[in-house]
């Protein structure tokens, strides 16, 4: 029964994380949306841990957090230079890639 | 038997002489001349080691034939035979050759283009070589067509002159027409023959009765206009005084004992198919076409002969009065006697020519009556040659040209052509009388033309001599001929009146000479002598027929139709087909190019432009419009996916 | 009986937390409702007796990751235009994104029930810590090296690029 709900959880995070993901303005909004999708898949990274009996998905849950923390450092960093050049982190404010 | 490798090595040699002395020849201190003279000594002594094998060996013909390539069902074969006649011819050629190389290399020592002149003596004796020993028409054709060619050439080797080049085209052409028979009578017989070029299969298809009659005449009477042509026959003989422009060693080697034989020797190769379509053996002794053609021929050429002041055209029409011989010969069934009169003329003849060449050198001219007189003293090898040479042919006993008349009149007599008797009889003493005329203006009488005359040097005198010789042993050569059977005494009157014109006609030159009489005095006196005398000097105005009459209605008739026909028909059709060609265009181009096919192009631009426009509003550069199209395209992707594999 | 109910509970706090930080107008409020998804995760892993992965989603997680967020937040706060935490105002910029974060959740809980709808958790001992640090320094040392090197990286890299010049 857990690992139904938890799986349902981390469905939910996930999808919530990505409607953030496409609709906040700002740049630091986004990222937080990211996270939240990160935690989605923790938690089913551990579910499924719990499910097999070994620490498998833990370990790699680790590795996730890891990872996620590196990509926030580094990213908030960059959102850092990109509000100071242009006074702003509005992400629609980036149109360099127009077609 | 005669080895096929030892039999083609002779034209082969030569052939392959010719292409080093063309190729080569320049680079030798003596421009290709040893090459040439060389290698027909080799030649030479190669065709005298095959008649020697011949003679000593058992006489049976050789045949041999490869396959040569294929149309449709008929498989065309290379094939080669060597009998008795090729032999003979085949040596006759090697030695005339030989003497011919060796008196041009000192009578063509200063010529401009010496190089070629002896290339293509040695590229005709090869092809005339390969004529003899082939036993396939279309190799004949293919060497008859070379001998043409190396003709034109020769004829035409001072070709700065125009009159050597018009000569030479006139020979060209005149054989030209007349090879038409030859190509038609070799189509013809292929098929009558049932599809074989082979010489062996047509003679016997003919010998069996198997070709009906009427292709059988077609085809006779084809090849024998290939003949008339070739071996300078009334009526188109015309092209061999003119052909006298070239050198005179060439005159010797071609047109006195070599291509000009071609044709008769053509006849005696396919005499059964010519003996079933006129029917010359069957003992009646009718009239054919060809020992009509062949008398016709000897009397006007010796009649013509009179009239000449050039030596050496002189020599032309006795030439064709003498293939007039030979044609009646095979005409009345006298095959082999025919080809023994041939090889007795070919020796002669050249060294007459020869004779002739080492004359006009010495006193720097052609023309008997003003240039010659009086030589016998200061040319006396010369003259030494052209006496027996002269004697040869015109056949007073013992001479050569006696026996072959002789053996040519009896079996006349034995397939039953005795009218035509008196015409050769006639004919032999015609020759003696023009032969001495022409001895006497040149060798007798006073010095007309330069007073200081050198004999020629040993180079010239020798061949001249040595053919003559060659001349005079042929006569031997009755020995080894096969004679018919004669009636018994009228054999022996027809030996004596053989015997005895010839000797008329000489005592009639003498007392003519010596009494003053000639052409012009006869024609002084007498009307008639002064019509025929008109006719003759414009020998028979069939140049005049040929060239007014034929040439000039085809030039101005023919061509002008022609010519109206190309411009108001053929040009004005081709006219309207451009001008509407063009308004198609024009219509074309405003209806379909401007309006569909541009209009589809700018259409299809309009839309891209269009479309693009519309399409690149997506490109908003905004990440996250991008990622929620991504998004929205993975979940129906998905969604889809999983409702297909339910 | 008493742990599903605190399992719902987690979760259900879990779920409004993270629209709270997707829909808040603010930045901050944002950042704390982040702080209170991710933190009642840790919980939430105690009843599934990942007691390791607990710990760490607290210290590094909510204790290092999401301070880093109201940090910078604080740092980029524009006072000019409050308006810039916003979602974005009309109806047609959101729909696509909202139904393709719904169908997105609708495709992947239809394959979870599907698939394991029945299963159970089989996991009823407290996760053995010694066995997953022995993991950690054996079979995954490589991943684990990896790992180190890439969180320098990071380091170095927003060092570089945080510095004044």
């Amino acid at each position: 029964m857990f690992l139904a709900a938890s799986l349902l959880l981390g469905a939910a995070l996930f999808s919530i994380g990505c409607f953030g993901v496409l609709t906040r303005r700002n740049a630091v909004l986004v990222m937080m949306a990211v996270e939240l999708m990160l935690a989605g898949v923790l938690v089913n990274l551990v579910a499924f841990s719990a499910w097999h009996a070994n620490t498998i998905g833990q370990v790699f849950a680790l590795f996730v957090v890891g990872i996620a923390a590196a990509e926030v450092g580094v990213g908030l960093a960059i959102v850092m230079m990109i509000a100071r050049e242009r006074r702003s982190a509005e992400v629609n404010r980036f149109e360099e890639m127009t077609g | 038997m005669i080895s096929v490798p030892l039999a083609l090595f002779a034209p082969a040699s030569l052939a392959v002489a010719f292409l080093a002395v063309l190729l080569m020849g320049k680079r030798f201190p003596r421009q290709g001349t040893e090459i040439a003279v060389g290698v027909s000594a080799l030649n030479a002594v190669v065709a005298g080691v095959i008649g020697w094998l011949w003679l000593a060996g058992s006489r049976e013909p050789t045949a041999a034939s490869i396959a040569w390539f294929r149309i449709g069902n008929t498989q065309v074969e290379a094939a080669m035979r060597i009998d008795g006649f090729a032999v003979v011819l085949c040596f006759l050629v090697g030695l005339v050759s030989l003497a011919v190389n060796v008196f041009s290399a000192a009578y063509m020592k200063d010529d401009r283009r010496r190089t070629h002149f002896f290339a293509f003596l040695l590229l005709f004796s090869s092809a005339m070589q390969l004529f003899v020993i082939s036993d396939n028409t279309l190799q004949l054709v293919f060497a008859w067509e070379v001998m043409a060619i190396c003709s034109f050439l020769l004829i035409g080797h001072w070709w700065e002159e125009q009159h050597n080049v018009a000569a030479a085209m006139k020979a060209f052409l005149t054989t030209r027409v007349s090879d038409v028979g030859l190509l038609l009578g070799v189509a013809v017989f292929f098929f009558a023959a049932n599809n074989s070029f082979s010489v062996q299969a047509l003679n016997s298809a003919a010998t069996n009765g198997d070709i009906s009659r009427g292709v059988l005449v077609t085809g006779a009477v084809a090849l024998f206009i290939a003949v008339i042509g070739k071996s300078a026959q009334f009526p188109l003989h015309t092209w061999l005084p003119d052909a006298m422009a070239g050198p005179t060693p060439m005159s010797a080697l071609i047109h006195a004992a070599t291509m000009v034989v071609a044709g008769v020797f053509l006849v005696s190769r396919l005499f059964p198919v010519f003996d079933a379509a006129f029917s010359i053996t069957d003992g009646n002794g009718g009239a054919n076409l060809i020992i009509v053609v062949g008398s016709i021929t000897i009397v006007i050429a010796a009649l013509l002969a009179f009239l000449q002041r050039d030596i050496k055209k002189v020599l032309s029409y006795s030439t064709v009065s003498q293939l007039g011989y030979m044609v009646v010969a095979l005409g009345a069934g006298a095959v082999l006697a025919g080809v023994f009169h041939l090889v007795i003329h070919a020796f002669a003849k050249s060294a007459l020519f020869l004779a002739a060449g080492s004359i006009s050198r010495s006193v720097h001219g052609y023309d008997l009556q003003r240039d010659m007189g009086g030589l016998r003293k200061d040319l006396p090898y010369t003259h030494a040659g052209f006496l027996l040479a002269a004697l040869c042919l015109v056949g007073v006993i013992p001479f050569s040209a006696f026996w072959s008349k002789e053996l040519i009149v009896s079996e006349m007599d034995h397939y039953n052509y005795g009218g035509f008797i008196w015409v050769v009889v006639l004919g032999s003493m015609m020759t003696a009388t023009y032969m001495a005329r022409m001895y006497y203006l040149a060798f007798w009488g006073e010095r007309r033309g330069p007073k200081l005359v050198r004999e020629s040097p040993f180079a010239m005198t020798l061949p001249t001599l040595g053919l003559t010789l060659c001349a005079a042993l042929a006569s031997f050569g009755v020995l080894v001929v096969e004679r018919p059977q004669t009636h018994g005494t009228a054999m022996w009157a027809a030996v004596l009146i053989e015997a005895a014109f010839p000797v008329i006609g000489i005592v009639l030159a003498v007392v003519c000479f010596k009494l003053g009489i000639g052409a012009v005095w006869l024609a002084r006196r007498f009307r008639f002598a002064r019509a025929a005398y008109h006719v003759l000097w414009n020998r028979y105005y069939l140049d005049w027929v040929y060239e007014r009459v034929i040439v000039r209605s085809v030039n101005r008739g023919l061509a002008m139709i022609v010519h109206w026909f190309d411009l108001r028909v053929v040009d004005a059709l081709t006219d309207k087909v451009g001008q509407g060609a063009v308004k198609v265009g024009r219509g074309l181009m405003k209806g379909i190019e401007s309006e569909i096919v541009d209009g589809t192009v700018d259409a299809a631009g309009e839309g891209a432009m269009s479309s693009g426009a519309l399409l690149s509003r997506s490109q908003s550069g905004r990440l996250q419009r991008y990622m929620t199209v991504a998004l929205v395209g993975l979940v129906v992707a998905v969604v889809a996916l999983t409702w297909m594999m339910q | 009986m008493v742990a599903q109910i605190l399992f719902a509970a987690f979760a259900a706090v879990a779920v409004v937390s993270a629209l709270r930080v997707v829909l808040a107008k603010d930045a901050a409020r944002a950042a704390f409702a982040l702080v209170l998804s991710l933190g009642v995760l840790g919980p939430l892993f105690l009843l599934l007796r990942a007691e390791f992965s607990a710990v760490v989603q607290l210290i590094v997680y909510v204790g290092a990751v999401v301070v880093l967020f109201v940090f910078v937040i604080m740092l980029t706060s524009n006072p000019e235009d409050p308006q810039d935490a916003q979602v974005s105002s009309s109806v047609k910029g959101v729909a696509p994104a909202v139904l393709a974060a719904i169908g997105l959740f609708a495709v992947v809980s239809f394959a979870a029930l599907d698939t394991f709808g029945e299963s159970q958790i089989g996991n009823t001992q407290p996760g053995d810590l010694v066995v997953l640090g022995r993991d950690l320094l054996t079979k995954q040392l490589f991943a684990f090296e990896v790992m180190s090197v890439l969180l320098l990286a990071a380091l170095i890299g927003a060092l570089a690029m945080a510095r004044r010049n």
